[in-house]
């Protein structure tokens, strides 16, 4: 990345006050008990980047990967997804699109952090250097968490974070409340600049920024997308 | 890197000697491969996963440049140090190699820059290319006179390339630090230490 960067635009799909934009180095917590809609939701606001000149990199550790590119390619524009790279972790290529050696990195298992680790370094060498920025989704602290005991990923969490924040980049992370202990997802959210929580009614999402001093504030629909 | 787990060296000099003397000094920390011209080098390069190669630059008939030259527009992904007894010169900034080793070498000076190769190969891209132009910039300010290089065009396009790429990798040498802590950071919460 060139110059440093002062914030990355949301383009008002988090409709909260504060929410115009991000800072650069924020990392943003995505959390609720439907990680399909938290997925849509960080899809989206990974995806807007793209206008802005920013790369776009899905560190994923689910099948889910392949409804992602697809879902990013239809928000962003991008149909060939020269903007997008991929850290697969989910130990299967389920990547059928066809993306250059500089866009896709497998490692073969959620817990194999080194591996993941040395990807997201090769990627700043590689890509990051190509974008204005770079907007980081990680999907899911869920599936680490599956993988890892809970220590472990807390520290794995908070050295990544650090990472992103000094990259300048903005991370967007998903952790679906309803797999996790409640204890848990309370330790994880005190990690993250920024907690948005997500849950959806009908056919709407509906979003409301986490703040330990209001834990009961209204919830705001999301736009349809 | 080969089957055996030790990285890979090959070493191609038309020097029989030469290549007695370096696979005994390389052997027991190696998988070492030689090769007494540039045609046996290209097949071993084609058959064997090569990490670093030791290239003799001046062989009769198939010389150190125009091997280095295969190598490169084949994609070959190693590391090739230049091993001459030819004093460096300004041609070198155009030749695409990653180390330069003058005649003869120290046992322990061979083996430095061989690992310091292999350390090389973990960070791709600009960081590579970094690395690789300060080290032609050490050849060459040792070697030349600095009205010499004051007054070559060359070397102030190799500043201006290496000033470029550490305004790119943002404090080239912090983010190098900075990156291997973060794995080892990394490492060592998958290890559970």
């Amino acid at each position: 990345m060139s110059d440093p960067l002062v914030s990355y635009r949301l383009n008002g799909i988090l409709p909260l006050d504060d929410f115009e934009e991000m800072a650069a180095s924020t990392n943003l917590l995505l959390v609720g008990e439907d990680i399909e809609a938290l997925r849509a939701l960080g899809v989206h606001i990974v995806s807007v980047g793209v206008v802005d000149d920013e790369g776009i990199l899905i560190v994923s550790m689910e099948d889910a990967i392949e409804g992602m590119v697809d879902r990013y390619s239809e928000l962003s524009g991008d149909a060939d997804c020269t903007s997008l790279s991929l850290i697969n972790c989910s130990g299967e290529s389920t990547v059928t699109r066809d993306l250059g050696d500089d866009q896709l990195w497998m490692v073969d298992s959620p817990g194999s952090l080194t591996d993941l680790g040395i990807s997201f370094i090769e990627y700043e060498d590689q890509r990051a250097v190509e974008f204005d920025g770079v907007r980081v989704l990680f999907d899911s602290i869920t599936t680490l968490l599956a993988h890892l005991e809970e220590e472990r990923a807390f520290e794995f969490v908070d050295a990544f974070l650090g990472r992103i924040a000094t990259s300048q980049m903005l991370g967007v992370w998903l952790l679906d409340a309803s797999a996790n202990e409640e204890s848990t997802v309370r330790t994880f959210m005190e990690l993250f600049d920024e907690v948005v929580e997500v849950q959806r009614v009908g056919e709407h999402l509906e979003v409301r920024r986490y703040d330990v001093s209001t834990p009961d504030a209204s919830w705001t629909t999301v736009g349809s997308d | 890197m080969s089957d055996s787990d030790l990285p890979a060296v090959l070493i191609v000099d038309d020097e029989p000697s030469i290549l007695e003397v370096f696979e005994h000094w390389l052997e027991d920390d190696y998988e070492v491969y030689t090769a007494l011209g540039g045609e046996d080098a290209m097949a071993l390069l084609e058959t064997e996963d090569i990490d670093v190669v030791l290239l003799d630059r001046r062989m009769p008939g198939f010389s150190g440049d125009e091997v280095l030259k295969l190598i490169k527009e084949l994609g070959h992904e190693c590391q090739v140090a230049m091993v001459t007894a030819v004093e460096p010169n300004l041609d070198i900034i155009e030749m695409g190699f990653d180390a330069y080793i003058v005649k003869p070498p120290t046992y322990d000076g061979l083996k430095a820059t061989i690992e310091n190769l292999l350390d090389r190969r973990e960070y791709p891209g600009h960081r590579r290319e970094y690395w690789s132009l300060l080290s032609k910039r050490f050849v060459l300010e040792e070697q030349l006179t600095r009205t010499e290089l004051e007054n070559s065009e060359e070397y102030h396009a190799l500043l201006d390339r290496i000033e470029a790429l550490e305004t790119l990798l943002g404090q080239a040498k912090e983010r190098m630090a900075e990156d291997t802590d973060f794995i080892s950071t990394i490492r060592d919460i998958e290890r559970g230490n």
